[in-house]
């Protein structure tokens, strides 16, 4: 069954950092396989949500960029800035929060 | 798929037009090369324009979104610069104003000459107009098109300019302002201050900053 995009929005940011909390630094495209890699392919980033999302995390200081050549194209590599990662704590706490409460409220039992 | 360099011409041709900044276009020609290259599909330009569409939202939301990331980074970038000239003013670095003026003010025995501070304040200011501007032009031959931080760097590059024209015409203007001898020079030593203080933050925010995106 696919996933239903929808209700991921308000949590890509959250993803996001914890991708670049695991993985040092990482460019736009890698994230979007990483994704997809890690769902299974049920999530797929599209539409223009996570490129805008990347900017304004970087915008908000919560990233760091650094460019660099790789087969002669530009390549944009995005890493956790010393304030993303107190960010990337606090966002996963409200994340794990937000998920006990739905559980709770729609009744799920939580996946063993 | 391998791509060929006439493939990769012909997607550089497709998509150059569209961001108007080389952050956005870099990342947006990379994004569709590596697509393309893990696909197994057989090469057409139909193929980047459904790349393009699912990955960006197509040429529109590219520009939409490119206006957005422009304001939200110089905002950013305003702010740090902002921070980083009230820093020089907190303590204890004003301390040093504070002395260098009350050493002045104890030991003068003659009118001071407050042309050398004027003519010192409005070369560091042309010169960080002259620096900031060249930079953006370099680039601009260099790259082909502009940065998405151009804009702020040619607004903080020549404010101290404009700081000294309106302190020009108004504050050291006699027909709006008539201060003694003393106030002016107290105006004058207030507007080196401010120029050797922009002049530093703007060196530094320009090597702190500026040099991750003008690679």
């Amino acid at each position: 069954m696919a996933t239903n995009n929808e209700l991921f929005k308000g949590t890509l940011q959250t993803i996001i950092l914890n991708l670049l909390a695991d993985n040092n630094r990482m460019y736009g495209y890698e994230i979007t396989q990483k994704v997809k890699l890690i769902t299974q392919g049920e999530l797929v980033l599209k539409e223009g949500a996570l490129y805008p999302a990347l900017h304004k995390l970087e915008a908000e200081g919560l990233l760091e960029t650094s460019t660099e050549v790789v087969e002669n194209r530009v390549r944009k590599y995005y890493a956790l800035s010393q304030d993303g990662e107190k960010e990337v704590i606090s966002k996963l706490q409200d994340a794990k929060d937000f998920i006990a409460q739905l559980q709770l409220l729609l009744n799920l039992k939580p996946a063993l | 798929m391998v791509l060929t360099e006439e493939q990769k011409t012909e997607i550089r041709e497709y998509i150059v037009t569209v961001p108007k900044f080389r952050e956005t276009y870099n990342e947006l020609y990379d994004h569709i090369l590596n697509a393309l290259e893990d696909s197994n599909t057989v090469f057409s330009i139909e193929e980047v324009i459904a790349i393009v569409n699912r990955d960006f939202g197509g040429f529109n939301e590219i520009v939409y979104q490119e206006k957005i990331y422009q304001k939200e980074i110089g905002k950013k970038y305003n702010k740090h610069f902002r921070s980083l000239f009230i820093d020089t003013l907190k303590w204890p670095g004003v301390l040093i104003f504070a002395f260098c003026a009350l050493l002045y003010f104890s030991s003068k025995t003659t009118p001071f000459n407050t042309k050398p501070l004027l003519v010192a304040s409005i070369i560091c200011s042309i010169a960080v107009a002259i620096f900031g501007y060249a930079t953006i032009v370099i680039n601009r031959i260099k790259h082909a098109k502009y940065s998405i931080l151009d804009g702020y760097l040619g607004l903080e590059c020549s404010s101290g300019l404009a700081v000294i024209n309106v302190f020009l015409h108004s504050v050291l203007n006699e027909n709006v302002f008539n201060l003694s001898n003393e106030g002016k020079l107290i105006a004058m030593l207030a507007l080196h201050f401010f120029c050797v203080i922009y002049v530093r933050t703007f060196i530094k925010t320009f090597k702190t900053k500026f040099k991750i995106l003008t690679a």
